[in-house]
């Protein structure tokens, strides 16, 4: 027995304070293969990111939480194209028209309706879902950051940066500062030698430093310090959107507090959109606008922050609250303590993905997968001990997790009778 | 493990009127404070610790004391650079040397001084015109120094360290190492039990039998009947062998059990020659607890007892020689396999001990095959299976996710609540000492700044640095909490600043604390400072 | 700038607490001065010194074959009495033998052995043609060393262009690649050399500087496989870099990633190799002509390996000429001992600098 696929995306989460959308990421998934057997066949994939959807506004903070091998670094990468994703799309900067536009089609194809994966024959599209997925794949054609061609992409990373995890690796050891953090203006040709030294310092002192600086390495820092100079780099072509992959994590408590200040500085001076991606819940509470919780390739929840951490809903979500350890001795909390490990993304457990920890697993846990519903507004939720009730206005759409393998390929624009299968577009 | 209890949801789909009950609930009122009586299982004081390199003498530790009680749980906190893996590390003298050097100060452990020694083992001569300074060492006695405090790792102080993932040798199985820390300290407890046990057959028959209608009725009446079995064979671990050969027995349904558990039994015999192989290895291990005994008693006096080394050693090296027919591969594997079995099952126990599901498994496994949190577990195990005294864990949970972390957590708390071993924790996680710890000690470069008991330091903070890392950790539960960061960065060791090392970074400085280094004063029960804002009395060592 | 500078002089503080590397630099350094001062000897490259035997006194009259010669040495045969000071003796079947003794080489000031080289195994034949041991070692040093450096870099750059595509792009590049190499690594040294040399004999090559053309080509083919394979590793460690990942993200091409940052910093243990094998080439030319394979038709080309194996092969003659047959005759042992010895040094004090500048620049060796 199989869930009742359906197609639709709940359109965003509305819009925040009237801001403009930046992406609007679609039912994103990325399988890598593996391969084994006697001639390296394709034996399996692992599922590192498996139809997730968020989306992103101007000058807004996305917090991306989850443990490791959840697929949140992967997510980062896809969104910047340092990885291809196996499909799903991301729109940049689409308009409310084509928001809307974009959801009408993904409720026709989920009305439409397409047959379940593993059932064997290939129920034919209707009318209105065939339409719909032509005109998506319009949609895409012009707005998918991952449709786009090499040139545009090229013109695009100015304007989507990535700040890494690891100070220490993510500067390239026997180059100065200054090369480092001109490398971005030098390989898309920006101004002239001189205006880029005078770039590089200007943006050394954005960031809490001081314009000598430029002439060292990056070994005579301290790890705080190079997290900085990382984000000078990424700033270097006056993005709008920064995927922040764990830039905290491996500095003190005390530096983290400068760096998610002058995070947060930058942010209202420059409007940037973060994507900030972490395993630390108090991080994530302290610097989010809203916040996506991700287990093992897939979305679990997603709130607006306080919403999720006041009224944490997931089984899993509550479960991290619960683990997070409190720097207050007076606290007495009841621990929700999973059991077990981690399970492997090459070989995740049916259905929902969390049944085997969960503590209040129920029968049909293990044989459907939940799709992620709206149960308050703005609070989406995929587990089956809040089952959607039926898609009403504002607050019943419902997102499926159950479609099948990869669609064709990106890139390719698809005709919709040729799609066999349940495919998600 | 199981979870502490299910999860009721407030309240199912669209209906969320009232809240769910948060993770997060009331605080509780704090345990009186009352001055500690239990006595003291290591006293180090005055630690002093440097590295001697190219760019000059990094001056690691400047003086550390702490006392650590029986059965409490010491965090020692601060952030990266503050000296507090170097304080672990100097304490059983693993500090690598070259290049790094303790210079001086006292380790107090079972009345013996574990730095004896030190000023005979090397020359210090400054390099004129450089910040360097050469030494001059004589290896062997650096190398004598570490045999003697050789003798107290493992069963006096264990260790345990940051990446579970690389501590293991990834060659050997994990029964392996675990057996091999099984019979280094308790070797002779483990080969007296195997030597005694003299299965009472008829007896084993009929607690098998007993055994086997019990795997239908529940767990605990498997485990007792298993307990029984054990008693019956006169070898606890073949009552864990015969519980463990129940639940597979459950799982794969066969219905033999009580015949399989009686050949098993009658296995167990042991023969002529592994008996003669046994008392060798007895004896070897007793050779090795007397060597231990001579090195303490040589840092207890103070002096070197070189007859009694020669005559231990002496007899170490005729045993070895005559027992190397014992290590041809033929003959060695038949003659230890008693000995293997049972330091199998007892790693096994061992597992048990730290609450690993399926313990069979994992110890015929090897490391790559665990994920980090399991590792964590075993060496956690490993750690206790010699019943130490103290416990060192180094940053045990920073490379684990934060559930698995919770996991490792809850098990060093009732690991400590049921063996009560002396823990100290070295973390940079303020909240894991929260959790887990009595009392504290604040470190910032290479000196104590602040200890007290955990209570008071979270809602008393005193040094200015404290202070200052309270402010700047997010709370989940104080969402509106403005991160403040501590202006300023850690010091470059080789130059430190004088007087108080955190002078340059502190919103209240004062003149004098440029000059002077402040003293460590008393400044409420249990709660010491070291800061020219406060004027208690000195701590008395 | 000065940090920079800070490096060098550090790196260079433990290369000097390092003997055997300082004994090392010491020797090399002695190589490259000897390496320049024959690059600027007035004699030509391919025609080495000749001198002549006069068997009389000198100078010669007219009707003695030495006449026209440049340089002419005083010989005359034993039994007889010298002619006059610096004259040499030989013995009397064999007028173009000399003893060595301490003479003056060519306005270099007192240098033992300063006798002269015989060209051909054969000791009956009355060639006229004599060499300077000492010529014989500088213009060997130039060719031996100049060819060794000149192989070792050209492989190690082919090597590292092969490599860095290969281990940047993966997939069937590193594929082809990687198979090639295996093919070329498959196969003995000395043998592929000796395969390619004769390749390119056949098909005409004499002369001298084909022949050291041909010679670089065939070391080329058999040293690039190891270059390449190191290279490779290397840039597979380095394409996983977040360095180069944030490059990516800024938009640079693999073309700017490969050269910016895959090779500068792939190659640090190429010129670790690189020194090494600058030691390995003159063994392995000597090796070859060992055995017997004519490399160079010697005695235009004086280079190491080559003067060795002459020079055995007349020892082996003298054996047999003077010892079996009982005639009188100095044992030339200087003609396999020079350059044998200039092999032995140079590789072994390549090594030594190389292995103390591998430790010295090693950053995991903290002091």
């Amino acid at each position: 027995m199989v869930a009742t696929p359906s197609l639709t995306m709940p359109g965003g989460d509305g819009s925040v304070d009237g801001e403009r959308v930046l992406l609007s990421v679609r039912n994103l998934r990325k399988f890598f293969p593996i391969r084994g057997g006697l001639f390296s066949s394709h034996i399996g994939d692992v599922r590192a990111v498996d139809g997730v959807s968020f989306t992103i506004h101007e000058g807004e903070t996305v917090g991306l939480v989850g443990e490791s091998g959840c697929g949140k670094t992967t997510v980062g990468r896809l969104l910047l194209r340092l990885i291809e994703p196996t499909s799903g799309h991301a729109f940049y900067r689409p308009t409310p028209e084509i928001l809307q536009r974009i959801e009408e089609d993904y409720r026709e194809i989920d009305l439409g309706g397409t047959p379940a994966p593993g059932n064997g024959s290939a129920r034919p599209l209707s009318e209105g879902a065939s339409k719909a997925l032509r005109d998506l794949d319009q949609i895409a054609n012009q707005y998918s950051l991952f449709r786009k061609r090499r040139k545009e992409v090229k013109a695009l990373r100015g304007r989507l940066q990535i700040v890494f995890q690891d100070p220490f690796s993510s500067l390239e050891p026997r180059l100065m500062v200054r090369d480092i953090i001109a490398e971005p203006l030098d390989i898309q040709h920006v101004g002239t030698r001189a205006e880029r030294m005078h770039r590089v310092d200007q943006l050394l002192q954005d960031v809490g430093l001081s314009p000598e600086h430029a002439w060292r390495f990056p070994h005579e820092f301290s790890g705080g310090q190079r997290q900085r100079i990382g984000i000078a780099r990424a700033l270097a072509l006056r993005p709008e959107f920064i995927v922040l992959d764990e830039p905290t994590s491996a500095l003190d408590v005390s530096v983290q507090a400068q760096v998610l200040n002058i995070l947060r500085r930058l942010q209202q001076e420059q409007r940037l959109a973060y994507l900030f991606i972490s395993h630390h819940l108090s991080v994530i509470r302290a610097v989010s606008d809203r916040v996506v919780v991700m287990y093992l390739g897939r979305i679990v929840e997603r709130a607006e922050t306080d919403e999720l951490f006041s009224r944490p809903l997931h089984p899993y979500t509550q479960a991290l609250l619960s683990a997070i350890p409190i720097p207050d001795p007076l606290l007495h909390r009841e621990r929700i303590i999973l059991s077990g490990d981690v399970p492997s993304p090459a070989d995740p457990p049916s259905g929902c993905h969390f049944h085997t920890r969960c503590p209040a697993v129920m029968p049909i846990c293990s044989k459907v997968s939940p799709p992620l519903a709206e149960v308050r507004p703005g609070h989406w939720v995929s587990c089956h001990l809040f089952p959607p009730t039926v898609p009403s206005g504002a607050g019943g759409a419902v997102e499926t997790l159950e479609a099948g393998p990869a669609a064709e390929p990106i890139g390719e624009p698809s005709t919709a009778a040729s799609t066999s299968g349940p495919l998600p577009p | 493990m199981s979870a502490a209890q299910p999860i009721s949801p407030a309240s199912p789909a669209v209906d969320t009127g009232t809240p769910a009950p948060s993770p997060l609930s009331l605080p509780i009122e704090a345990p009186a404070a009352a001055p500690d009586l239990r006595p003291v299982v290591l006293d180090v004081r005055n630690l002093v610790t440097y590295f001697y390199t190219y760019d000059g003498v990094v001056r690691a530790l400047e003086g550390v004391s702490f006392k650590l009680r029986r059965g409490e749980t010491l965090g020692l906190v601060g952030e990266t650079g503050c000296g507090k893996s170097v304080t672990m590390f100097s304490v059983t003298r693993l500090i690598p040397d070259p290049p790094g050097r303790v210079v001086s100060g006292k380790v107090l452990f079972r009345g013996a001084d574990l730095l004896w020694g030190l000023g005979h083992e090397a020359r210090f001569i400054p390099v004129k015109g450089t910040n360097r300074v050469k030494v001059k060492r004589s290896f062997r006695r650096v190398k004598a120094a570490q045999a003697r405090v050789g003798s107290v790792r493992g069963a006096g102080i264990a260790m345990i360290f940051q990446e579970p993932t690389q501590a293991m040798n990834p060659i050997f199985a994990i029964h392996d190492q675990l057996g091999e820390v099984l019979l280094e300290h308790r070797g002779e407890e483990v080969i007296d039990g195997l030597m005694a046990s003299t299965p009472d057959l008829p007896a084993v028959r009929a607690a098998a039998e007993a055994l086997e209608r019990s795997v239908k009725v529940s767990d605990e009446a498997m485990r007792a009947a298993a307990k029984a079995v054990g008693e019956a064979a006169h070898l606890t671990s073949f009552g864990t062998q015969a519980f463990y050969m129940a639940r597979q027995a459950r799982t794969s349904g066969q219905g033999n059990l009580a015949t399989e558990v009686s050949r098993a039994a009658s296995r167990m015999r042991i023969s002529g020659a592994q008996a003669s192989f046994l008392r060798g290895e007895r004896e070897l291990r007793k050779i090795a607890r007397e060597m231990r005994s001579v090195y303490i008693s040589e840092m207890r006096r103070g002096e070197f007892e070189r007859v009694n080394r020669g005559r231990l050693g002496a007899r170490r090296l005729r045993l070895r020689l005559r027992r190397i027919p014992y290590r041809l591969p033929g003959i060695k594997r038949r003659v230890s396999r008693p000995l293997r079995e049972e330091t199998f099952w007892r790693a096994v126990q061992a597992l048990e001990g730290v609450q690993i599901a399926n313990p069979v498994q994992v110890a015929r496994g090897f490391p790559h095959e665990l994920s980090g949190g399991m590792l964590q577990r075993v060496m956690i195990s490993m750690a206790l299976a010699c019943d130490p005294e103290i416990l060192m864990a180094d940053e045990p949970t920073t490379a684990l996710d934060v559930t698995i972390q919770a996991q490792i957590l809850e098990l060093m708390n009732e690991l400590r609540r049921r063996i009560g071993t002396a823990i100290l924790l070295i973390t940079h996680d303020l909240a894991v000492i929260a959790e887990v710890a009595d009392r504290v000690a604040v470190m910032y470069a290479g000196q104590i700044v602040e200890m007290a008991s955990v209570h008071d330091l979270f809602t008393r903070p005193l040094h200015p640095y404290t202070q200052g890392l309270l402010a700047s950790i997010p709370r989940v539960d104080q969402p509106s909490k403005k991160l403040e960061s501590i202006p300023g960065s850690v010091p470059n060791l080789i130059f430190p600043p004088s007087g108080c090392r955190y002078h340059p970074r502190c919103p209240h400085a004062m003149p004098v604390c440029k000059e002077q280094r402040p003293p460590m004063t008393v400044e409420g029960t249990g709660h010491n400072v070291a800061c020219f804002l406060y004027n208690g009395a000195p701590v008395v060592e | 700038m000065a940090a920079r500078y800070a490096q060098y002089k550090r790196t260079w503080y433990f290369l000097r607490r390092n003997t055997l590397a300082m004994v090392g630099l010491a020797i090399i350094i002695l190589f490259a001065a000897a390496f320049v001062y024959g690059l600027t000897y007035p004699a030509s490259s391919s025609t080495p010194v000749q001198y002549c035997a006069s068997n009389g006194p000198v100078p010669v009259s007219p009707d003695n074959p030495c006449y026209d010669a440049p340089y002419i040495v005083c010989t005359y045969p034993s039994g007889t009495v010298s002619p006059g000071p610096g004259c040499y003796q030989t013995p009397p079947d064999n007028p173009n033998f000399i003893a060595p003794t301490f003479t003056l080489a060519h306005g270099l000031g007192a240098f033992p052995f300063g006798s002269l080289v015989y060209p051909s195994a054969d000791l009956s034949t009355s060639d006229p043609l004599f060499y300077n041991t000492y010529t014989m070692l500088e213009k060997g040093t130039v060719n031996s060393v100049g060819l060794s450096v000149l192989i070792v870099a050209t492989g190690a750059g082919v090597g590292l262009l092969l490599g860095a595509l290969s281990g940047y792009f993966g997939g069937w590049i590193d594929e082809i690649v990687m198979r090639i190499t295996d093919i070329f690594l498959s196969i003995p040294a000395i043998l592929l050399v000796i395969a390619v040399i004769i390749v390119g004999k056949s098909s005409g090559l004499r002369s001298f500087d084909e022949t050291l053309v041909l010679i670089g080509i065939a070391f080329v083919v058999v040293w690039w496989p190891f270059y390449a394979r190191i290279v490779r590793s290397q840039s597979l460690v380095v394409r996983e870099q977040r360095y180069v990942e944030a490059a990516k993200a800024s938009g640079a091409s693999n073309g700017r990633i490969i050269v910016k940052h895959v090779v500068p910093n792939s190659v640090y243990p190429v010129f670790v190799q690189m020194s090494l094998d600058v030691g390995t080439i003159p063994l392995l030319l000597a090796a070859i002509t060992f055995i017997g394979f004519v490399l160079f038709p010697y005695p235009l080309i004086p280079e190491w390996g080559s003067v060795a194996a002459a020079g055995a092969s007349i020892l082996t003659a003298v054996f047999t000429e003077c010892g079996v047959k009982g005639a009188v005759c100095a044992v030339p042992w200087w003609q396999v001992a020079f350059p044998g010895l200039a092999i032995f040094f140079f590789s072994l004090s390549v090594n030594f600098l190389a292995d103390g500048l591998r430790d010295a620049l090693d950053p995991r060796l903290r002091r």
